[in-house]
């Protein structure tokens, strides 16, 4: 790279700060018109058997109540699947 | 990496973290409303979105909650980030962001190793991996994931004394017991808090380039 490449760089680099501290306005007005995300609550009674993540039935269980989700594993009669390789183009089942 | 390419990435940064919320809320949309993932209901402990978001090339993996208790003032759910782990299976938990209800990033935290199930990685092992996080997503995670990456990237030296002090927070609760006894201690939850300041950051940065 040479001289005048890296100064270049350099004040693309300033550049780009500047202007990202020049839009924070804007970003503060943009905002100012929104409405606050819904608030989070407790999971519905119904839901809660199967579906909620409170930490009793959190995935990776109450010994680790923030731990990441796990992976899904892939289902072994994945190949009788309408949607699997055996029937690509197969309908969904009602 | 030379000096100037992590000064180009750096500013890259500043920009995603302003330029990505600002287009979205020129839409209608805040960061936390897209952390939602379009979901109707937000409910306490459940992850968003459900299978979290995994960029498997690059061994990330994030997802957005809320506990009943709000983690700090004004608090409305918090980012958890993780890192895939050197062997199968594992990860280390990088930081969490708590954001407001309108997105706005309020502070970065760590947590004990019991309350992911991380694999724990001492500070400078984990610092190392900050300034090249990387977390790509199609689709409607797209945006919420560049965010995220430039968040971690524009704060990689907050987030590595972050990390920092949540070594020092073990080392003084510590008291001869073991590594392991303290990492599974349910008494230590919250080991280290940052507040997070994007205009002071970019203050910071345009007199630093």
């Amino acid at each position: 790279m040479n001289m005048k490449q890296t100064k270049g760089k350099t004040s693309n680099s300033r550049r780009a700060c500047q202007a990202a501290a020049q839009a924070l306005p804007a970003l503060a007005m943009a905002l100012a018109m929104l409405q606050p995300a819904q608030a989070a609550e407790p999971p519905k009674p119904a839901a809660s058997s199967a579906s909620a993540a409170k930490p009793a039935t959190n995935p990776c269980g109450p010994e680790n109540p923030c731990g990441p989700a796990k992976k899904k594993r892939k289902s072994k009669s994945s190949g009788s699947n309408p949607c699997g390789p055996a029937n690509p183009c197969g309908p969904a089942k009602k | 990496m030379t000096a100037k390419q992590d000064q180009a990435r750096l500013a890259e940064a500043a920009l995603d973290a302003v330029q990505i919320p600002l287009y979205q809320a020129q839409r209608g949309r805040s960061m936390a409303q897209l952390a939602l993932c379009g979901a109707a209901r937000f409910e306490h402990w459940r992850h968003y979105p459900a299978a979290d978001a995994r960029d498997a090339v690059h061994g990330s993996q994030f997802y957005f909650h809320a506990h009943e208790q709000a983690r700090g003032i004004g608090e409305h759910g918090h980012f958890h980030l993780f890192q895939r782990g050197a062997q199968p299976g594992t990860f280390h938990h990088l930081a969490a962001l708590s954001v407001d209800a309108l997105g706005r990033p309020l502070r970065w935290f760590t947590t004990n190793a019991w309350v992911t199930g991380e694999q724990w990685l001492a500070a400078p092992l984990l610092c190392h991996q900050l300034s090249h996080y990387t977390m790509v997503q199609r689709g409607r995670l797209a945006p919420l994931a560049r965010w995220l990456q430039a968040m971690v990237r524009l704060h990689a030296q907050d987030l590595a004394l972050l990390l920092q002090q949540r070594d020092a927070a073990l080392a003084r609760a510590a008291r001869g017991r073991s590594l392991d006894a303290l990492l599974q201690d349910r008494r230590l939850e919250l080991l280290s808090e940052r507040e997070i300041s994007l205009a002071r950051r970019l203050q910071d940065l345009t007199l630093t380039h």
